[in-house]
C-alpha cells in the first residue's frame, strides 16, 4: 500500500534491467485501475497499487530472486515519497480524508 | 510509452521529497488528488513571513513517474520565488519542461493545483498575521 504501481516501468533507472506493469495486460494502456484486480474484490486505490510481473519458461530462480530484492528496495523507496503511506502511519484513516477527486 | 530524460531523472533523483510539520510558521501545505484516482500529491512551500519569499519546499507523491518527477519540478521551482511569481506557474511550464505526453498532462495539472492549494493555505494560515506583525 502507498505506491502506484504504474510507476514501475522506470523503476530500475533508464536501461532498466526489470520492466513491471500495473495491472492486467488488458488495461496496460489505460490509467484505469485494473478491472480484473476490481473483480477480485480490491479497491480502486489497491487496483492501482498493483503490480503485473510475467514470468517465462526459461526464467531461472535467480532472476526471480534478483527481481524480488530490487522490488523490495523499490517499493521501500516509493514509499518513503508517497503522502498515502506518511498518513497511515501517523494513524490517519484515508477513507476520513475528503478527497478533491480531478 | 517513453519518458523523457528529465523525467527520468527527477523520478531517480527526486528533489526535496519530505514534509515540513504543518504548523511550523511560514508552512503552507496543499494535498491534492484522490487515491481512487491514482495520483495524490503533497506539497509543503516554508515562506519567509517578512519577504514573502518562499525559502524552501518539499513534496510527496504517490503516482506515477510523471506525477512524481512534475511535484519534483514543482518544488525546485518554487524555492526562491515571491507568493506571485509563484502562482503564476502554469502546468504547461511543466509540460514543456518534462515532455509530457498527452496521456500524462493531468499530472502537470496536479502539480499547478498542488502550486496553487499550498499558496492558499498559506495565505489562510499565516499572511493574516505577518500583516498584522506588520502593522
Amino acid at each position: 500500500m502507498g505506491l502506484n504501481g504504474s510507476v514501475h516501468p522506470i523503476a530500475t533507472g533508464s536501461t532498466p534491467a526489470i520492466a513491471v506493469s500495473s495491472g492486467s495486460a488488458c488495461t496496460s494502456a489505460t490509467l484505469e485501475p485494473s478491472y480484473v484486480i476490481a473483480a477480485l474484490g480490491a479497491s480502486a486505490e489497491l487496483a492501482h497499487s498493483s503490480i503485473r510481473f510475467s514470468l517465462h519458461r526459461f526464467s531461472t530462480d535467480e532472476e526471480i530472486d534478483f527481481v524480488a530484492r530490487r522490488t523490495i528496495a523499490v517499493v521501500r523507496r516509493l514509499r518513503e515519497m508517497s503522502p498515502l503511506y506518511e498518513l497511515a502511519k501517523d494513524g490517519v484513516d484515508l477513507k476520513s480524508i475528503h478527497w478533491k477527486a480531478e | 510509452m517513453a519518458y523523457s530524460d528529465k523525467v527520468v531523472d527527477h523520478y531517480n533523483n527526486p528533489r526535496n521529497v519530505g514534509s515540513f510539520t504543518r504548523d511550523t510558521p511560514g508552512v503552507g501545505t496543499g494535498l491534492v488528488g484522490a487515491p481512487e484516482c491514482g495520483d495524490v500529491m503533497k506539497l509543503q512551500i516554508k515562506v519567509d513571513v517578512d519577504t514573502g519569499v518562499i525559502e524552501d519546499a518539499r513534496f510527496k507523491t504517490f503516482g506515477c513517474g510523471s506525477a512524481i518527477a512534475s511535484s519534483s519540478l514543482a518544488t525546485e521551482w518554487l524555492k526562491g520565488k515571491t507568493l506571485d511569481e509563484a502562482a503564476k506557474i502554469k502546468n504547461t511550464d511543466i509540460v514543456n519542461e518534462l515532455k509530457l505526453p498527452p496521456v500524462k498532462i493531468h499530472c502537470s495539472v496536479l502539480a499547478e493545483d498542488a502550486i496553487k492549494a499550498a499558496l492558499a493555505d498559506y495565505r489562510e494560515k499565516w499572511a493574516a498575521k505577518a500583516a498584522d506583525a506588520a502593522s
